[in-house]
């Protein structure tokens, strides 16, 4: 493998982390400021452009689903007739036009609402017939949610007034202990990866660098 | 004919049951006392204290699915700030987040102009927008840093250097509160960036389940309040003064709720008279 691929990856990473965390950290000169700026405007850029990638990635996914007639191949029809013409009109019109508009609000926001309710149906039959208390640990979890979900209605207050106390205590107290144990836990595991990427020890680099010793 | 509970079909049994739930208060409205909580009452609280004609930013999230049980508490926060002569700024950092905005623009201005005859909202004087932003957290930090410098544009194409409402904000720093409207996932690089960093005010609208996230930012003050889900939106509505689709649900979501409560008592029992008789289940 040559350095190109080995080696300058590694060095810019290495490098746009070094600005990024510095700024961070210090007070640096203005020109680093700047270069930091423009990083970050470059990774807005990059993320937009994922958006294209996407788009043409549906298109060859569905698309040869068509071609192939494989299974339900009638919706990825669908699904790429709805795709060309929302894009059609988004170009034409402009994402405020008219039509453009229409079509949003009147059929992706009704669509996804819908399919977001019918998952009240499931919750209900789930909690009939998968929530249980086979463990200690699945009994707590179901009590503390068994609790939560009555704090959360109006009618649990007027069944257990008492709801109102004890409910904020679970999410106050063991709830805040657990999350903020999982966050640190996080924040601790992002800076061994960054510090990975920093000195090229990270997964990537060590599989270049092998595949590239093979390839030698 | 004998009646034999094993072969009913339970599924279905509890569709038609948790329907029949779900209709009833909506058709025949039941009076159920609402309870207001400390996110719902520390939204409101901070939502008042804004200083007038403050610069507000309002960043929204809100997608198809969850906007029926958000759009109430998302549209009359900019009613309320409005009424407040606040100057808001609306952004989204997911694509999804732009078609709502302009719903919410749209009703919000409706309830507004109901509120206040003779009073109207115009662009570039009261709200401007700047649609879709990519980056995520990266470009959430690059906006707060230079906010023309990333959004050259406005939505509607207008150089955000030439807008008038914009003239003296550049960075986090000019922007003293926020609203962050999500939906699904929480997104706490919100209050990373803005709230740590800039040290600004956030509130937060998000669905009830994110109620664990939130709590934890609330206990610390960095985020001062949020609505949670339809019941929060309810108790906004009614806080704000301003009654509408949210206080009209509640009941029927309240009633879905005891009916998820009833399955777990029910399914709980059914499991343990099934242990105890020695069987699986």
């Amino acid at each position: 493998m040559s350095v190109w691929q080995n080696k300058v990856p590694g060095y810019l990473i290495s490098a746009i982390i070094l600005i990024l965390v510095a700024e961070f950290f210090f007070p640096v000169p203005e020109v680093v400021q700047s270069i930091n700026s423009e990083l970050q405007t470059f990774t807005a850029i990059c993320a937009a452009f994922a958006m294209l990638l996407g788009s043409a990635n549906i298109m060859k996914v569905y698309g040869s689903r068509v071609i192939k007639r494989s299974s339900n191949w009638e919706y990825a029809v669908l699904l790429l007739t709805f795709l060309f013409t929302t894009i059609g009109f988004g170009l034409l019109e402009g994402t405020g036009g008219i039509y453009f508009k229409w079509l949003y609000n009147n059929v992706q926001v009704p669509a996804a609402a819908t399919v977001y309710a019918i998952i009240g149906f499931y919750v209900v039959f789930a909690a009939y017939r998968a929530f249980r208390a086979r463990t200690l640990e699945a009994s707590i979890l179901l009590v503390a949610g068994f609790l939560t979900l009555m704090w959360g209605s109006s009618i649990g207050h007027v069944i257990w007034p008492g709801i109102g106390q004890v409910v904020p205590w679970i999410v106050d107290v063991p709830n805040t202990a657990g999350f903020r144990g999982y966050k640190i836990a996080v924040a601790i595991a992002t800076v061994a990866v960054g510090s990975a990427l920093f000195l090229h020890k990270q997964a990537l680099f060590q599989k270049a660098g092998s595949s590239g010793e093979g390839a030698a | 004919m004998t009646f034999d509970f094993q072969k009913i079909d339970r599924r279905r049994l509890l569709y038609v049951i948790q329907l029949i739930v779900m209709a009833v208060p909506l058709i025949y409205p039941i009076a159920i006392p609402l309870p207001i909580d400390k996110y719902s009452r520390g939204y409101h609280e901070a939502i008042e204290a804004v200083p007038d004609s403050t610069v507000v930013g309002y960043c929204n999230f809100i997608s198809g699915g969850q906007w029926p049980l958000l759009e109430s508490g998302a549209k009359r926060t900019a009613v309320r700030l409005w009424e407040k002569d606040c100057k808001i700024i609306f952004f989204a950092f997911a694509d999804v987040g732009v078609p709502f905005i302009d719903l919410i623009i749209e009703d919000a201005i409706q309830i507004y102009e109901a509120r206040n005859p003779g009073e109207t909202i115009e662009y570039d004087v009261d709200y401007v927008r700047l649609g879709y932003i990519a980056g995520l957290e990266t470009g959430f930090a690059e906006f707060l840093r230079d906010m023309k410098g990333l959004v050259p544009n406005d939505y509607f194409g207008t150089p955000t250097t030439s807008l008038n409402m914009l003239e003296n904000v550049n960075t986090g720093n000019d922007i003293p509160f926020m609203v962050w409207a999500e939906s699904g996932t929480p997104a706490p690089y919100g209050i990373r960036q803005y709230q740590e960093t800039y040290g600004g005010t956030m509130v937060e609208i998000v669905v009830g389940m994110l109620l664990p996230t939130i709590s934890v930012y609330f206990e610390t003050g960095q985020v001062a309040g949020a609505i949670l889900g339809s019941a929060g939106c309810a108790q906004y509505e009614y806080l704000a003064g301003m009654p509408g689709p949210a206080l009209r649900l509640v009941n029927a979501l309240s009633l879905t709720t005891l009916m998820v409560l009833i399955a777990l008592i029910v399914g709980n029992i059914e499991y343990l008279y099934g242990v105890l008789k020695g069987g699986k289940e």
